[in-house]
C-alpha cells in the first residue's frame, strides 16, 4: 500500500462492480480528494458511456485492457485527458480491479490538433466532391445547350439554303455546290446552265388560284429532280423559274437534259391540258473565274436565251453560244398541248448567237 | 456474399436439432463474443446461434454501406437476414444486449412471427433525455462527447484516417491484428454504430411491437437508468420487468449467474402459460 501510495500517477482499485476501494495520494491531490462510491463518479457522461459500452466488456472478457483515452471529472469542474490501463487481479478475498491513469494534457492538445485536421480535411473532401458534381452538371447542361444549338444551326442552314415551297435548293446553295466543284475542277472544266420557265404560269395562277398554282411548282421541282442525275443542282431561282446547273457537262450534254425535261414537265397536266416550260441554256468553261462570276454569266446567257425561247413561242429550248463555243447541235421541241390558246409547237432548240 | 460468413454467424453445436432456438444479438462496441459466459448456461437445452453486426468483430467489412448502418433499421435488416439465411421463420427466442434490444424489437415489428419472447438485458429505447416526460440519462453534448472521444481512441488506427483519402471504406481489409480485437473491424463504422446507437429513439415504435419480452434492468448502470427499464415496462405489450442486483452496464459478463437464471425462469414460465 505504501508504493501503491506514492507511485507517481493517480491509480483507484475497484471491485468488478465499480465500487471504489482505494485511490492513491495522486488520485486525490488531482482528481477528486475524498473517495465516491462508484468509479463512474470521477468520469464525466461521454467517458461514462464508453466505460460501460467499451472498456468494462473488454475488461471483464479479456480480464484487462490499455491506452484507453478518458477524460477524468475533477472535484472544481475540469476536465482531465488521461490514458488508461486496467487489469483484473486475484487478491485473497476478492478479484479486484486496478485502474491506473496517466494525464496526456500535452497529448490531447496535439490529438486534437490532427482530429481538427483530419476533420477539415474531410470537409475539404466533401467540398470537392460537391463543386466536381456541380461541374460535371454544368457540364452537362452545356452539351445539352451544344446539342440544341446545333441542331437550330442545322435548321437554320438547311432553312438558308431551301425554298420552303418546293423544298429545292435556292441560289445560295447553288453557289455553295458550284463552289464545291470548283475544288476538283481544272480551268478547261465546263459546266452548263438550263434556266427553265413555266409557260402561262400567271394564267394558272388566275384561273385554278394560287394553291393549285403552288402546286404545280411543286410538281415541276419533282419533275426537275427526276430529270436530274446525281451530280446536278436543281434550284428555284424565282417565281415560276427553275435552274438546272450541270457539271462537266457542255452545250450537247445540256441540251439532252432540256430534252428530257420538257417529257418529264409534260406530264403534269392541269385541267387535262400539259404544262410546258420555255428553256434557255448556256455553257462556259470554268477560265479561272469565281463560282459567283461564273453562275452571273449563266445566268445572264441562259436569261437571255429563255427570253428568245419565249419570244419565239414558248415550249422551247434555246441555247446562247457566243463567238468561241460552236453552233448548238440537235434540235428539239417542246411536247404535248400547250396549255394556253397561244401556245404553239414550234420546232427545234436553236442557238442564239449574241453577248451580253 | 453470403450472409453467413458476411455476419460471422455460428451455431454452437447442439445433439438435439430440434431444441428450441436462441440467437444472441451484441451491443455497441463489442462483438459475439460478449455472449462466451451466458452460452454455456444453456448449451444443453438450446441450439444457440451467434453472429456479428456488420462492421462489428469478424464481419466482412466489405458489406459496409454507410447510408444502411446509419439507422438502427439497417442492423434490424442484419438480424432478419441472418434468420432468413438459416431459414428461422418463428419460434426463435431473441437475447439481446443494449442497443440490440432496440434492433431486436424493430425486427419483432417487421416480422411478427419471428420471436417466441425476447430478453432484453439493459435495453433503452432512447438515450437522450426528453423532459419531462422521459429521462434517457443524456444531454445531446454528453452524446457528441462520446462520438468526440471515441475519434480521440481511434488516433491510433490508421484506418480512420484512411477515408479522407479514399472516400469510402468499403473496400478496406480487415487487418489481422484487428480482426482478433474484440471491438469493431474500423473505427469509421464504430463511429457509425455509435451513432445509430446513441441518437436513435425508438419510443414511437414499442407499440407496434407484439412478440412477449422480458426486461433485464440493471439496478445501477449509468447508461440506463431504473426510470428507463419501467417506461419499457409500461409501453411494450406483454412485457415483464425483472431488476437484476447489479452495478454496471453488461449484466451477462459480470454475473451471468444471475442472468441465466433470469431467462431460464422466464422461459419456463411463459412455457406453463402455454402449456394446458
Amino acid at each position: 500500500m505504501f508504493y501503491l501510495e506514492r507511485l507517481p500517477c493517480p491509480v483507484v482499485v475497484t471491485n468488478c462492480n465499480g465500487h471504489v476501494l482505494h485511490t492513491n495520494r495522486d488520485f486525490r491531490q488531482l482528481v477528486a480528494p475524498e473517495n465516491c462510491d462508484y468509479l463512474d463518479s470521477y468520469f464525466p457522461p461521454a467517458s461514462r458511456i464508453f466505460l460501460h459500452s467499451y472498456a468494462w466488456p473488454m475488461l471483464l472478457k479479456n480480464g484487462e485492457f490499455s491506452e484507453l483515452y478518458l477524460q477524468l471529472l475533477t472535484t472544481n469542474g475540469q476536465l482531465l485527458p488521461v490514458m488508461t490501463n486496467a487489469r483484473i487481479s486475484q487478491t485473497e478475498s476478492e478479484q479486484v480491479v486496478i485502474w491506473v491513469f496517466f494525464v496526456a494534457k500535452e497529448r490531447q492538445r496535439f490529438e486534437a490538433e490532427l482530429l481538427k485536421a483530419r476533420q477539415h480535411a474531410q470537409e475539404t473532401a466533401l467540398q470537392l466532391t460537391e463543386v466536381n458534381a456541380e461541374l460535371q452538371y454544368a457540364n452537362a447542361q452545356l452539351s445539352e445547350y451544344a446539342q440544341e444549338a446545333r441542331i437550330k444551326a442545322d435548321k437554320f442552314a438547311h432553312l438558308s439554303l431551301t425554298d420552303p415551297l418546293t423544298n429545292l435548293g435556292n441560289r445560295r446553295a447553288l453557289t455553295r455546290n458550284v463552289k464545291q466543284w470548283m475544288l476538283t475542277a481544272n480551268s478547261q472544266s465546263v459546266s452548263s446552265l438550263l434556266l427553265i420557265d413555266i409557260d402561262f404560269f400567271k394564267q394558272i395562277n388566275d384561273r385554278f388560284g394560287h394553291a393549285e398554282g403552288d402546286n404545280v411548282l411543286r410538281n415541276v421541282a419533282q419533275r426537275l429532280l427526276d430529270s436530274a442525275r446525281a451530280q446536278d443542282s436543281v434550284i428555284r431561282h424565282g417565281g415560276e423559274e427553275f435552274a438546272l446547273w450541270l457539271p462537266n457537262s457542255d452545250l450537247e450534254g445540256a441540251t439532252r437534259a432540256a430534252k428530257r425535261v420538257h417529257q418529264h414537265i409534260s406530264r403534269i397536266q392541269v385541267a387535262g391540258e400539259s404544262i410546258t416550260v420555255s428553256i434557255g441554256v448556256s455553257s462556259m468553261a470554268l477560265n479561272g473565274h469565281e463560282a459567283g462570276i461564273l453562275l452571273e454569266h449563266l445566268l445572264a446567257q441562259a436569261d437571255i436565251a429563255v427570253y428568245e425561247a419565249k419570244a419565239h413561242g414558248r415550249n422551247r429550248t434555246i441555247c446562247f453560244a457566243d463567238q468561241s463555243q460552236p453552233s448548238c447541235v440537235g434540235s428539239d421541241k417542246g411536247e404535248g398541248k400547250a396549255l394556253a390558246e397561244s401556245a404553239h409547237s414550234l420546232p427545234g432548240i436553236h442557238r442564239l448567237n449574241g453577248r451580253f | 456474399m453470403g450472409i453467413i460468413q458476411r455476419n460471422n454467424v455460428k451455431q454452437l453445436p447442439h445433439a438435439n436439432p430440434d431444441a428450441p432456438i436462441t440467437i444472441y444479438a451484441h451491443g455497441f462496441g463489442c462483438n459475439q463474443d460478449m455472449w462466451h459466459l451466458l452460452t454455456p448456461e444453456f448449451a444443453a437445452t438450446h441450439r444457440q446461434i451467434l453472429f456479428d453486426y456488420v462492421g462489428s468483430g469478424r464481419s466482412d467489412a466489405r458489406a459496409f454501406d454507410a447510408l444502411r448502418y446509419s439507422s438502427l433499421a439497417g442492423y434490424a435488416q442484419d438480424l432478419i437476414e441472418v434468420c432468413d439465411a438459416l431459414c428461422l421463420s418463428k419460434d426463435v427466442i431473441f437475447v439481446g444486449h443494449s442497443v440490440s434490444c432496440s434492433i431486436g424489437i424493430l425486427a419483432s415489428i417487421q416480422r411478427p412471427d419471428l420471436f417466441s419472447q425476447m430478453v432484453l438485458v439493459g435495453p433503452s429505447p432512447c438515450f437522450l433525455n426528453d423532459p419531462p416526460a422521459y429521462s434517457g440519462g443524456f444531454e445531446r453534448a454528453d452524446l457528441e462527447g462520446l462520438l468526440a472521444l471515441m475519434d480521440q481512441n481511434y488516433i491510433g488506427w490508421a484506418e480512420y484516417f484512411a477515408p479522407v483519402v479514399t472516400g469510402s471504406q468499403a473496400d478496406s481489409p480487415i487487418t489481422a491484428q484487428l480482426a482478433g480485437s474484440f471491438c469493431s473491424t474500423d473505427p469509421v463504422m464504430a463511429r457509425q454504430f455509435a451513432q445509430a446507437t446513441f441518437f436513435s429513439d425508438i419510443r414511437q415504435e414499442l407499440g407496434r411491437c407484439t412478440t412477449p419480452s422480458l426486461i433485464l434492468q440493471h439496478r445501477r448502470d449509468t447508461l440506463v437508468p431504473l426510470p428507463v427499464g419501467e417506461y419499457l415496462n409500461t409501453h411494450l405489450k406483454h412485457s415483464v420487468l425483472q431488476v437484476l442486483d447489479v452495478t454496471g452496464h453488461c449484466a451477462h459478463m459480470s454475473h451471468p449467474d444471475q442472468v441465466a437464471s433470469a431467462i431460464r425462469h422466464y422461459l419456463s414460465g411463459s412455457d406453463s402459460c402455454v402449456l394446458p
